[in-house]
C-alpha cells in the first residue's frame, strides 16, 4: 500500500512540476548521510528560498541492483531535514544511493541525490564499556552490539578488520592523560598509580580506513590502596634469599681458596727436588699448580745463569742441577726469582744481576753448605744484585715491593734501603729488621748484600734479588748461615721462625693487592711477575730468556704496564691464589730449616 | 666503544621498526600467495576522488563488480586468481580510460594506478610460481566481472569500474 501510494505521489508531483515549468520549487541542498555506526540519518538543507509549508520526500536505492528507487515511508512529506535510513542499509557489503526533493502543495523540485554511501563509512562508536579495579590494575570490558530500535548490529560485522581501541587514561589530580592501544575488546590497564583517581574513555579505530569515531563517556574509578606489608614481607624474603645465597657463594668461594692444594713442585724441578734433602719438606706441600710454577721458574731462572756460569753450560736449561742445590722450590716464589734472575741475567749472562735470590747451591750435594765452586759463583753473580731472591718466603718479589718503602713499584731497590726489607713483604713500614729476616732468599753468597743493582729493574726481580741492603745485618746473618762461602746456598731462608709472621703477614700484605704503598702496582706486578715468571719458566729456556731479559731492563713498570699489566689482572687472580699457597707454604718452611732455601 | 654500540643497536632497531609493515601497508594472503600491499594508501586516493568520480557514474541498475556472484563467495582457493585478474583488468581497461578535465582527480588516479601495478607484479609473480592456481570457477565469476564490463560503453564503463574501487578494496581486506 504505501508503495503503491508513494508511486501515485511521485507521478502527481511530477505531473505538477512539468505543469509549472516556470515555478520550480529549489531542491534541497547539502544532501548527505551523516551517519554513525547503526544510526545512519540522512541530513539535507532547504533549497533557496523554500515556501512554507514545504515537505520533503526521500527514497532509496541499492547501487548495482535492478531495484528501483524506494521511497521511504517513515519521511515521506516531512517537514523535517532529516531521515533515518538505518533500517535500510544495513548491509555492510553493498552500496546504497538516496535522494530527496521538496514538495510544496503541487509543486515538487528536482530530486537531489546523495554520493553513495556504505555502512562501512559510518562513523564508529561502541556501544559502552565495563570497569572492575584490582590493586593498581583496571579490567576493561569493551560492548560492541549496537542497538538501535529494534536493531542489532554488530561492531565487528561492519568492521571486520584491523579493529583497534584507543585507551585514553586520565589521572585527575594532575589531568595528565596518555593513551594505549589495543586490539582486543577485554584488556587490563597495569602499572597505575595506586590510590589514584582515573578517568577512562575509549575510542575504536579501523587501521586502514580514515574514518571518525566517537569517544565514550569517561568513567572514573580509583586504584586501591597500596599494600605495603605484603610487599614488604616478600620483599623481605626476597632478600634475605638473594643475600644468604650470596653469602653461602662467598663461604664457599673462600673455602675454595683458603683449602689451598699443597704445592707441589714443578715437573722440571722435580729432579732436582728430589735430590736435594731440601726438597722433602717441600714435596709435600707441593700442589703443582701454576702457583708452584712461578717460584721454581724463578729459581731454576737462577739457576740456570748458575749453571750456565757455573760449572755447567746448562745455562738456559732450567733444570737446575740437583747439585747445585738448585732446588727450585716448587713455590712460585722461585719462579720469580728465577724470572727475575733472567731478565737480569741480560746483564749478566747468567742471572747473577738479579739474584733471585735464590741461592743456587753450587754444591751438587744438596747440602746447604755453600760449597765454593762455581756455583757459588753464581749465586754471586747475583749478588751484587741481591743477595736475596728478593723472593721473600712467601713472596719473592713481593718483597721487594714491600721494600718499597719508598713507594716505588720497584720491588727490590726500594726494599733495600729498608735493610732488607726484601722480602718483607709490603710491610716495608714494618720494622725492616723484623723482615730482613725474610729476605726471601739471600744468596748465600757472602754477605753480598749488595744493594741491587738496578734500582729501576728492581721490580720483580728486585724483590727476589732481594737485594739486601741491609747493611749486613740481618741478610748478612742469613747469609752468613749459609756459610762463609759466598756461596749461595740456594736460598737462604733468612727468616727467622718469626718470620714466618712477618712473612706471612708479608704475604698477606701481597695477597691484598693494595696494601703494600709501594707495592701496589709491585703487588699487583709482583704477584704477577711470579706468574709471569712462572709463565716464562715454564719453558726451561724460556725461563732463562726470560729471566736475564726482564731483569735487564731496568725495572720498568712499562714493562709490565704493556706487557704485563694486561696479564696482570689475570695474573693476579692467579697470584693471589699463588700467595696465598705461599703464604702457607712459606710458613712451612719456616717451620722447617731457616737456613734453607726451602721453598 | 659504548656510546657506539649504543648508537648501532638503536639504529639496528630503527631499521627493523621500518621494515616492520605498518598499519595501511598489510601483508594479504591469498592462498598461498603473500602480497604486502598499503591499502589505506590506496584507499586514501581514492576517498579525495570519490565523490567526483561517483557522480559521473550515473548508471545505478548496473553494478560490475557486486554481481551478486562476483565476488561474492569467492573461495579461498580462487582468491588469487581472481585479485590477479582483477587487478590485470584495472591496470589494462579502467586506469587508462578514466581521463577527466580535472588535474587533482587525474593525479589521484595515477597514484591508485601505480599502486595497482606494483600489486599485479606482485600476483604476477606468485603467478608464475604457481601459487595462483585459476580453477573454473574464478574464471567463471571473472567471465562475469567481464561482461558486465562490455555491456557499456568504455569510458562509463571504466569510470563506473573506477567508482567501485572501494567495493574491491573492501573485499580485498575481507579476503586478505
Amino acid at each position: 500500500m504505501a508503495p503503491s501510494a508513494s508511486a501515485l505521489a511521485l507521478c502527481v508531483a511530477l505531473l505538477l512540476t512539468r505543469r509549472t515549468d516556470g515555478e520550480q520549487l529549489a531542491r534541497p541542498t547539502h544532501v548527505r548521510f551523516d551517519a554513525e555506526m547503526a544510526h545512519h540519518v540522512l541530513r539535507w538543507e532547504p533549497g533557496h528560498n523554500p515556501p512554507r509549508d514545504v515537505l520533503y520526500e526521500v527514497e532509496h536505492k541499492v547501487y548495482g541492483t535492478n531495484l528501483p528507487w524506494t521511497a521511504i515511508p517513515r519521511c515521506t512529506r516531512i517537514s523535517e531535514h532529516s531521515c533515518d535510513l538505518t533500517y535500510y542499509t544495513l548491509d555492510p557489503a553493498r552500496r546504497y544511493y538516496a535522494r530527496v526533493r521538496a514538495v510544496s502543495k503541487n509543486h515538487t523540485s528536482p530530486w537531489e541525490r546523495t554520493n553513495s554511501f556504505s555502512p562501512q563509512e559510518a562513523s564508529l562508536r561502541l556501544s559502552g564499556q565495563s570497569l572492575s579495579v584490582t590493586g593498581n590494575t583496571i579490567h576493561m570490558e569493551l560492548q560492541l552490539l549496537l542497538k538501535e530500535g529494534n536493531l542489532t548490529v554488530r561492531f565487528e560485522d561492519v568492521q571486520r578488520h584491523a579493529r583497534l581501541y584507543w585507551v585514553h587514561i586520565r589521572r585527575v589530580q594532575d589531568n595528565r592523560t596518555y593513551e594505549e592501544v589495543k586490539t582486543v575488546t577485554e584488556f587490563n590497564i597495569s602499572n597505575l598509580f595506586w590510590d589514584t583517581e582515573y578517568c577512562i574513555s575509549v575510542e575504536p579505530d579501523v587501521a586502514s580506513r580514515h574514518i571518525n569515531a566517537t569517544r565514550t563517556d569517561e568513567q572514573c574509578v580509583t586504584t586501591g590502596k597500596r599494600d605495603r606489608s605484603a610487599e614488604l614481607a616478600l620483599n623481605i624474603v626476597s632478600s634475605s634469599f638473594i643475600t644468604l645465597s650470596l653469602l653461602g657463594l662467598l663461604g664457599a668461594l673462600l673455602v675454595c681458596t683458603y683449602i689451598k692444594k699443597p704445592m707441589r713442585p714443578p715437573s722440571v724441578l722435580k729432579s732436582f727436588i728430589k735430590q736435594s734433602p731440601l726438597w722433602v719438606d717441600q714435596e709435600s706441600s707441593s700442589s703443582g699448580s701454576l702457583d708452584t710454577d712461578p717460584i721454581q721458574q724463578l729459581f731454576l731462572c737462577q739457576k740456570e745463569p748458575q749453571q750456565g756460569s757455573g760449572h755447567d753450560g746448562s745455562a738456559g736449561t732450567a733444570q737446575p742441577s740437583p747439585e747445585k742445590g738448585w732446588r727450585l722450590p716448587a713455590r712460585p716464589e722461585d719462579r720469580l726469582c728465577l724470572l727475575g734472575t733472567e731478565s737480569m741475567g741480560s746483564r749478566d749472562s747468567s742471572c747473577t744481576s738479579t739474584d733471585s735470590g735464590i741461592c743456587l747451591r753450587t754444591s751438587s750435594s744438596s747440602e746447604l753448605s755453600c760449597s765454593s765452586g762455581s756455583e757459588p759463583q753464581g749465586y754471586k753473580q747475583q749478588l751484587p744484585i741481591s743477595d736475596d731472591s728478593g723472593v721473600g718466603l712467601e713472596t719473592p718479589c713481593l718483597h721487594p715491593a714491600s721494600s718499597s718503602s719508598s713507594g716505588k713499584a720497584s720491588l727490590t731497590e726500594t726494599k733495600q734501603p729498608h735493610g732488607g726489607e726484601l722480602g718483607v713483604a709490603p710491610a716495608t713500614d714494618r720494622d725492616s729488621q723484623q723482615d730482613l729476616e725474610f729476605r726471601g732468599y739471600l744468596q748465600q753468597s757472602k754477605s753480598t748484600v749488595e744493594p741491587r743493582q738496578d734500582p729501576a729493574a728492581g721490580m720483580v726481580f728486585s724483590g727476589c734479588a732481594g737485594s739486601l741492603q741491609s747493611p749486613g745485618n740481618t741478610d748478612i746473618v742469613l747469609e752468613v748461615e749459609c756459610s762463609k762461602l759466598a756461596v749461595a746456598k740456594g736460598y737462604l731462608k733468612q727468616s727467622s721462625p718469626e718470620h714466618p709472621r712477618s712473612h706471612t703477614q708479608d704475604l698477606a700484605a701481597w695477597g691484598a693487592p693494595r696494601e703494600p704503598t709501594a707495592w701496589d702496582f709491585s703487588s699487583q706486578v709482583g704477584p704477577q711477575a711470579p706468574t709471569l715468571l712462572s709463565y716464562g719458566v715454564s719453558s726451561a729456556p724460556l725461563a732463562s730468556k726470560a729471566g736475564p731479559e726482564l731483569l735487564k731492563s731496568p725495572f720498568d713498570l712499562t714493562i709490565f704496564n704493556t706487557d704485563l699489566l694486561g696479564t696482570l689482572p689475570l695474573i693476579s687472580s692467579l697470584s693471589n691464589n699463588e700467595w696465598l699457597t705461599l703464604q702457607i707454604n712459606p710458613l712451612s718452611l719456616i717451620n722447617g730449616d731457616s737456613k734453607d732455601s726451602r721453598l | 666503544m659504548k656510546r657506539s654500540h649504543l648508537f648501532l643497536c638503536l639504529l639496528s632497531v630503527s631499521c627493523c621498526l621500518n621494515l616492520m609493515p605498518t598499519a595501511g601497508n598489510k601483508i594479504f594472503h591469498f592462498g598461498p600467495c603473500r602480497v604486502s600491499m598499503s591499502v589505506t594508501e590506496i584507499r586514501s586516493g581514492f576517498t579525495a576522488i570519490k565523490a567526483n568520480i561517483q557522480a559521473r557514474d550515473t548508471i545505478r541498475t548496473l553494478s560490475i563488480l557486486s554481481h551478486p556472484h562476483s565476488l561474492h563467495k569467492v573461495k579461498p582457493l580462487d582468491r588469487c586468481c581472481i585479485t590477479h585478474q582483477l587487478f590485470n583488468f584495472y591496470v589494462d581497461k579502467v586506469f587508462k580510460h578514466c581521463k577527466t578535465e580535472d588535474s587533482f582527480v587525474n593525479r589521484k588516479i595515477s597514484s591508485i594506478a601505480n599502486s595497482f601495478l606494483s600489486v599485479k607484479r606482485k600476483l604476477g609473480q606468485c603467478h608464475e610460481q604457481n601459487k595462483c592456481l585459476c580453477g573454473e570457477e574464478s574464471a567463471e565469476k571473472f567471465k562475469q566481472i567481464l561482461a558486465n564490463y562490455e555491456g557499456l560503453n568504455v569510458t562509463s564503463a571504466a569510470i563506473k569500474s573506477l567508482g567501485e574501487l572501494d567495493i574491491l578494496l573492501d573485499w580485498i581486506e575481507k579476503s586478505g
